[in-house]
């Protein structure tokens, strides 16, 4: 080994580190509060942009102003399974337990996200198209969302032993991960109640005005980072259930350092 | 401040799916730190009971 280690060993050391239970542990607690502070920092000024600054929509009215939660709701939903298959696929071929953790505390969360999308989404519904409910192709598909988070939840329960649990369903979500271009295009492929998609982020103006959108963006980001603090949060939790009776929890505790936060 | 849409039509839906949408956050949110710090205590006491055990057989 060299002497002086290159900014590329460095970091591989930095990466596998992340391995340790007892340093993803200690590391992680003194990250969540800065996921928090950023959280707040973006939704607070978004959620008062969209719902006492941004003008009435001049079709739906107020209405419109349940997207600053259903949106990036919705949003989040996909992207926490598709890094739930993410982490559950690393953990399944290099076999590392905290990309495992991860994947399976990211369930729960995605769950509760796919949950108020729907929830806002029927509330946005009522007013806008007169029913709370439609089996349309986005809110069928969206809806099979949380039923593929509530199975891969009731999946790594069922089997007793923690890594095959999590193995299993991990799984489960790689094969589910075939729903989510079914969401995301089920409103070009189908002629459905919901409408189009309102921002592009490829291609195209978003029809959407700046006053309404800015606030819309904030929320957005605001969601990322508060998945992140949660997604630390419960992985610690478990991380620390499944090794109650190792050494490095004791360590930790004994060093005072089990609660750095 | 446009704090119109309050007093509208539309508000009791606004209300409800802000409320929703809060409730599960912060129960999310909680949730994990409270499992955690039961788990802390658990292993507090572990750790007590164990130094109580050592000195009885000293």
């Amino acid at each position: 080994m060299t002497e002086n280690p290159s900014i590329w060993q460095r970091c591989k050391v930095w990466f596998h580190r992340w391995g340790s239970p007892a340093w993803f542990y200690r590391t992680s607690g003194y990250i969540i509060p800065w996921l928090w502070g950023l959280c707040f920092i973006l939704a607070l000024p978004g959620l008062y942009l969209g719902l006492f600054v941004a003008p009435a929509d001049y079709l739906q009215g107020d209405s419109y102003r349940i997207i600053y939660i259903h949106v990036p709701s919705a949003w989040m939903s996909m992207m926490i399974f598709a890094l739930m298959a993410a982490f559950g696929l690393i953990g399944m071929v290099w076999r590392i337990r905290i990309a495992e953790t991860m994947a399976i505390c990211s369930a729960p969360i995605g769950a509760a996200f796919t949950l108020i999308a729907l929830l806002t989404g029927s509330l946005w519904g009522k007013p806008t198209w007169g029913t709370y409910w439609q089996w349309d192709a986005r809110m069928t598909s969206e809806l099979v969302l949380l039923f593929l988070y509530i199975g891969v939840m009731a999946l790594y329960q069922s089997i007793d032993e923690p890594r095959k649990a999590a193995r299993s369903a991990s799984l489960l979500a790689l094969v589910g991960l075939v729903n989510l271009p079914i969401i995301h295009y089920s409103v070009q492929w189908w002629n459905t109640l919901h409408q189009g998609s309102t921002i592009k982020l490829d291609i195209g103006e978003s029809s959407m005005d700046t006053s309404m959108l800015i606030p819309l963006l904030l929320v957005v980001a605001a969601s990322k980072f508060y998945y992140a603090a949660v997604l630390l949060s419960r992985s610690r939790g478990l991380l620390l259930q499944q090794d109650q009776h190792k050494r490095w929890p004791q360590e930790l505790w004994h060093a005072n350092k089990a609660d750095p936060t | 401040m446009n704090i119109e849409w309050m007093h509208g039509q539309h508000a009791y839906y606004i209300f409800t799916a802000y409320a929703l949408t809060l409730a599960i956050v912060v129960y999310c949110a909680l949730m994990p730190v409270l499992r955690r710090r039961a788990l802390m205590q658990n292993l507090r006491l572990q750790q007590r009971s164990k130094t109580v055990a050592a000195r009885r057989h000293d």
